[in-house]
C-alpha cells in the first residue's frame, strides 16, 4: 500500500474514533421512546398514509396488508375508518342521504370488476392551501391550488395551478393610471419607456392577463411587495369517475383523527 | 483499419472506466440504488431504514438538548450535532392550540428552535417520543434527490420544582431528503439522508 494511502487511512480512523465518544453517550440512551398509544396507530398521520390505506396497501401500523389482515378487515370495512365520523351528516338519524351517498361511493370503490384507487401523480389529486400573506404591509389571505406534475425522467414536483385572492383589487385603479395611450402607434410607441417607472410592468399587458390573480401573485412576489406569512391549512380534492371527495386533517384526540374524508359529492 | 478502431476504442474506454464509481461503491447497496430510476421494494427498505436511523438520531439529540439534568457541554454538543442532520435553511413550524380553540402558527429557523429548546423556563423537562415512526414513500424530485416525510410524536413535560406545569403531545412531520453525496475519502458517491423543514402540530395539551 502506498505511504500516502496508509497515512490517509490512519487519519480517517483517528477521525472516526475521536467522533465516537462524543456521540455514544446519548445515542446509547434507549429510554427516549415510550409505547405509542393506540389512537396514534389509528390516526391517519400523513396524506400519503391516507392514500396507502385507501388503496388497501398498508395496515394501521404502516405494514403491507397481508392475508390475515384482509380476512379480518375487508377493504369495504377498512375504508369506513377513513371517514370523519364526527360529521353531523354521519350522525343524523333523521337524514340518511349522506350516509347512503358514502355507502354508494364505497361500493363503487371496492367493486371487484373495477376497483378504484388513488394515484397522487395521475392528475386525480389537487391540493388546496389557505395561505396567510402580507401584501403591501397588510395581512391578508389567499387560496393556492397545487397540482402534482410528473417530468419525463419520472421525477415529480408540485406546481401552483391557481391563486385566488381579493387582495389585488387596487389593480383596477392602476389600470386607469398606467397604460399605453391609444395614439402611441403614431409616435412609434415612445411611451414604452414608461415601463421602467411602473411599480409592476404587467400593467402594459392585456386586461385578461393583468386581472389574472395567479400571474399577479407571482409578479407581486417578484417585487417583494407580497410575502408569505404561513400556510394555515391544506386540504385535498380527489376526483374519481363521477365523484369528488375532500380530505381534511382533523386534529383531535380520538381514534377517528388525522387525514379523513370530510365530504363526498357526486359530480354527474 | 481494425487496429486503428481498436486503439481509438481503448483510448475512449479507459477514461470512461476511470470516472466510474469505484468497484467498492458498485458492490455496495448505495451504489446499486444509483443505477436505478425506479425504486424497488428492496431499495425503499434501505432508504426507510436509513431514514429511521437519522430520525432516531434527531430524537436523541432533542432529548439531550431539552434535558436540564445533562451538563451544558453535552447539550451544546447535541445542538451542534442535531444541526448537522439538516439541510441548510431548514425551518421549524409550530402550531399551538390557543384556549379559544384558534391555532397559532409560527416558523423559526432550526438553529433558533434548538437554541430555544435549551433555555425553556422550566426547572426540569422530560421529552419522550412514541415508538412509532411513520415514513412515507420516496419520490424522485427534478434535482435527482429522493423526497419523503417522516412522522414522529413527541410528549413534552415541563416541571417547576416537583410540580408539573406544562404537558403536551406534538406530532412532528419531518421532510426527508435523500441526496447523492461524494465521499472524498473513499472516492465514491453515497446516498445520504438529510432532514428538512419540520411541521410540528400540537395535538393534545394536558
Amino acid at each position: 500500500m502506498p505511504m500516502n494511502r496508509l497515512f490517509l487511512l490512519i487519519v480517517g480512523l483517528l477521525g472516526v474514533l475521536s467522533y465516537l465518544p462524543a456521540q455514544t453517550p446519548h445515542l446509547a440512551n434507549s429510554s427516549i421512546t415510550t409505547e405509542t398509544p393506540d389512537q396514534y396507530y389509528l390516526q391517519v398521520k400523513q396524506f400519503g398514509e391516507f392514500i396507502d390505506r385507501f388503496n388497501y396497501v398498508s395496515d394501521w401500523k404502516g405494514n403491507r396488508i397481508g392475508n390475515d389482515f384482509e380476512a379480518k378487515f375487508p377493504r369495504f370495512h377498512y375504508l369506513g375508518y377513513l371517514f370523519n365520523k364526527e360529521d353531523v351528516r354521519q350522525q343524523n338519524l333523521a337524514d340518511s342521504n349522506y350516509r347512503k351517498l358514502c355507502n354508494q361511493f364505497l361500493c363503487e370503490v371496492v367493486d371487484p370488476a373495477a376497483p378504484q384507487f388513488i394515484s397522487l401523480f395521475s392528475g386525480q389529486v389537487t391540493a388546496k392551501a389557505l395561505v396567510n400573506i402580507n401584501y403591501r404591509g397588510k395581512n391578508q389571505n389567499c387560496t393556492i391550488y397545487f397540482l402534482p406534475e410528473v417530468l419525463p425522467d419520472r421525477s415529480a414536483k408540485w406546481v401552483i395551478s391557481k391563486v385566488e385572492t381579493n387582495c389585488f383589487k387596487t389593480v383596477a385603479d392602476s389600470l386607469q393610471k398606467y397604460f399605453i395611450a391609444p395614439n402611441s402607434h403614431e409616435t412609434s410607441f415612445i411611451n414604452l419607456k414608461r415601463i421602467e417607472d411602473l411599480s409592476n410592468p404587467i400593467y402594459f399587458y392585456p386586461s385578461t392577463v393583468i386581472t389574472d390573480t395567479s400571474l399577479l401573485f407571482m409578479t407581486e412576489v417578484g417585487t417583494n411587495r407580497l410575502t408569505i406569512n404561513n400556510i394555515e391549512k391544506v386540504m385535498y380534492l380527489i376526483t374519481f369517475h363521477s365523484w369528488l371527495i375532500t380530505v381534511k386533517e382533523f386534529n383531535r384526540t380520538s381514534n377517528n383523527s388525522g387525514w379523513l374524508i370530510s365530504n363526498i359529492e357526486k359530480t354527474d | 483499419m481494425r487496429l486503428i478502431f481498436l486503439i481509438i476504442s481503448i483510448v475512449f474506454l479507459i477514461p470512461a472506466f476511470a470516472q466510474e464509481p469505484t468497484k467498492t461503491a458498485v458492490a455496495s447497496k448505495e451504489a446499486k440504488i444509483v443505477d436505478e430510476i425506479n425504486l424497488s421494494d428492496a431499495d425503499i427498505e434501505v432508504f426507510k431504514e436509513q431514514t429511521k436511523q437519522k430520525v432516531e438520531e434527531f430524537q436523541q439529540h432533542i432529548v439531550t438538548i431539552g434535558s436540564k439534568d445533562e451538563p451544558a457541554e453535552k447539550r451544546n454538543m447535541a445542538e451542534k450535532e442535531a444541526l448537522k442532520l439538516f439541510f441548510k435553511g431548514a425551518e421549524m413550524q409550530t402550531s399551538i392550540i390557543m384556549p379559544d380553540g384558534a391555532i397559532t402558527t409560527q416558523s423559526r429557523p432550526m438553529e433558533k428552535y434548538l437554541a430555544r429548546l435549551k433555555s425553556l423556563p422550566y426547572t426540569s423537562v422530560i421529552i419522550k417520543f412514541y415508538d412509532l415512526v411513520y415514513i412515507s414513500s420516496f419520490t424522485k424530485g427534478p434535482d435527482g434527490r429522493y423526497y419523503s416525510s417522516a412522522t414522529v410524536i413527541q410528549e413534552f413535560t415541563g416541571f417547576m420544582g416537583d410540580n408539573l406545569v406544562y404537558k403536551d403531545v406534538t406530532k412532528k412531520e419531518i421532510e426527508i431528503v435523500i441526496d447523492l453525496v461524494e465521499d472524498k475519502f473513499f472516492n465514491e458517491k453515497k446516498w445520504k439522508v438529510f432532514l428538512g423543514n419540520i411541521k410540528a402540530t400540537e395535538t393534545k395539551k394536558a
